[in-house]
């Protein structure tokens, strides 16, 4: 069945044919939420609010961009749960200059050689870092440009903000990315040192 | 030049550059720039491997299914369903329909109020009624100027003097007053005077009604007929100039006759020669001879109160049909409530 008539029996009540859009949209939901929160548990919770806000506003749901709607309700979950850590912070973000690689949570293991597999882990940890010292504004567009490969237009409809204020957002998350990687280049393997080196 | 001191326009064109979202004039000058540019060059390639980092992130899978449990989240009717299960539409039905109920009583109070229009402000008084011409013919004019011209009949009545009447005929209808007053001019001179000769009591009038007959059938058309009417005017005139003498004769010869007399008085047209007519007869309306006229000016009057009420009552069933609504709307109201919170 394809998603216009999963969505089409989904608004007229039908929860399993909604569970199937679930099942499809969920690796994607959940590595935005990750990508944007920064921590596992928080990403997962803010992942299922947000199909469960989906399922209930499926009526809202004009056009034909399924996945850029439920998006955007996936990046306004991962704010709230954003503005709740701030109100009680459980753990503290580190800035540029104190950057630490937690343990990686083994999200995705990828079959690969132990020093490989070593090697990506900390590059991704610390790329991840570096998105978690970013402002949230910026790097919700950073995560929807760079890591889901989203044209500027999309970020428009996803965000609801200007296409300007989406450029501006973007450049300075990847500046500030380009100096946090900078600053831990040695920690990253030789073949992604950055040209400056 | 380092990507650190890049001012922030350039850092925008080389993200911009770099995810193929410059259009091509941009694209051209930029390019131009990079070209002579060693520095900008640099901080694009820092750039670019700084975006091809974070593109390397891995795609993440799910840690558990976000499926939702059916249990849980109950299976969505429609939203034409769910309106009516959660008691909206009910709700929203019964706020209206009471809003409606109290527009209706409130308009039908309104349109229904006493002092609307002028005619209820002007009702037959008591002395007046029985100085009021009984003159049978549909009226010809808006009930409002009918009125006012009986009005002024009447006030006309005592001191039979026609110039008042002529005058409000010209207000009323300048082309039959020429008529009127001629024919008042000429009743009120070829009658003679009320007080002249004063008929003797229990006369009845025979004035020939024959004649007026045909002349209010013909006056109580419209005013464009205006020669049919003139003709059939001046004939009456003519009639009632010959009447007089003919009326003083009977009243000589015929001290009894039976009460058959017929005050022909067309509305409109004829009402300038109502004094002299009445400067005339009146003085021979006694008692006997005023019951038929105060027969035909209560009707009149209960016709014109029939009329007002038939008025009245048009917008009574708006009333009736709001207080029954009110009830229902409530009830509806209450209802669609009672399911919102059982939902």
């Amino acid at each position: 069945m394809d998603e216009n008539k999963l969505i089409h029996a989904a608004r007229h009540g039908d929860i399993d044919a909604f569970n199937r859009l679930v099942l499809a949209y969920q690796d994607t939901a959940y590595t935005v939420a990750y990508r944007i929160i920064g921590e596992p548990d928080a990403a997962a919770d803010a992942t299922q609010e947000a199909f469960i806000s989906a399922y209930y506003k499926l009526d809202q749901f004009q056009g034909d961009r399924f996945k850029s709607w439920l998006l955007r309700i996936v990046t306004n979950a991962c704010y709230d749960e954003l503005r709740r850590r701030q109100r009680r912070p459980a753990a503290s973000l580190d800035g540029l200059e104190n950057v630490t690689f937690r343990p990686d949570p083994d999200l995705n293991p990828v079959p690969e050689s132990p020093e490989q597999h070593a090697q990506r882990r900390e590059l991704n940890r610390a790329i991840q870092d570096c998105l978690d010292a970013l402002p949230d504004d910026q790097r919700v567009v950073a995560v929807l440009v760079d890591v889901e490969d989203y044209a500027y237009q999309e970020i428009v409809a996803i965000t609801g903000l200007p296409l300007g204020t989406v450029k501006s957002r973007l450049s300075r998350a990847r500046a500030r990315m380009r100096d946090c990687l900078r600053a831990v280049r040695e920690l990253l393997p030789s073949e992604y040192r950055l040209m400056d080196e | 030049m380092t990507g650190n001191t890049l001012p922030d326009r350039d850092l925008e064109l080389l993200s911009a550059y770099i995810d193929g979202e410059l259009d091509d004039r941009d694209r051209v000058d930029f390019e131009r720039r990079l070209a002579g540019d060693a520095p900008l060059r640099d901080a694009l390639a820092e750039l670019r491997a700084t975006v091809a980092l974070v593109r390397e992130l891995p795609r993440l899978k799910a840690p558990r299914s976000f499926a939702l449990d059916p249990a849980v989240h109950k299976r969505r009717a429609p939203w034409w369903k769910r309106l009516f299960a959660t008691g909206t539409v009910l709700q929203l039905s019964g706020a209206l329909g009471a809003a409606a109920s109290v527009v209706l009583i409130v308009a039908a109070l309104l349109l229904n109020a006493p002092g609307t229009e002028e005619e209820r402000a002007l009702p037959p008084t008591p002395e007046s009624q029985p100085t009021q011409v009984g003159f049978a013919p549909e009226p010809t004019g808006p009930p409002d100027t009918e009125l006012r011209l009986r009005a002024t009949a009447t006030q006309a009545m005592p001191t039979a003097s026609p110039p008042p009447v002529a005058d409000m005929a010209l207000e009323e209808d300048d082309g039959m007053a020429a008529f009127g007053g001629e024919v008042a001019g000429d009743a009120a001179g070829s009658a003679p005077p009320a007080a002249e000769m004063p008929p003797p009591p229990g006369t009845i009038e025979t004035f020939d009604a024959a004649p007026a007959e045909p002349l209010a059938a013909g006056q109580s058309q419209p005013a464009s007929e205006g020669a049919t009417q003139e003709t059939a005017a001046n004939s009456a005139a003519s009639e009632a100039e010959e009447a007089a003498p003919l009326f003083q004769e009977e009243q000589a010869e015929q001290p009894a006759p039976a009460p058959t007399t017929i005050i022909a008085m067309p509305t409109g047209t004829a009402t300038p020669a109502e004094p002299s007519l009445k400067g005339t007869l009146a003085p021979s309306a006694t008692a006997p001879d005023v019951a038929p006229d105060e027969a035909t000016a209560r009707d009149i009057a209960d016709a014109d109160e029939m009329q007002a009420q038939d008025e009245e009552s048009d917008y009574r069933w708006l009333a009736a049909l709001g207080i029954v609504l009110l009830p229902a709307s409530l009830a509806l109201f209450v209802f669609g409530r009672r399911k919102a919170r059982r939902a």
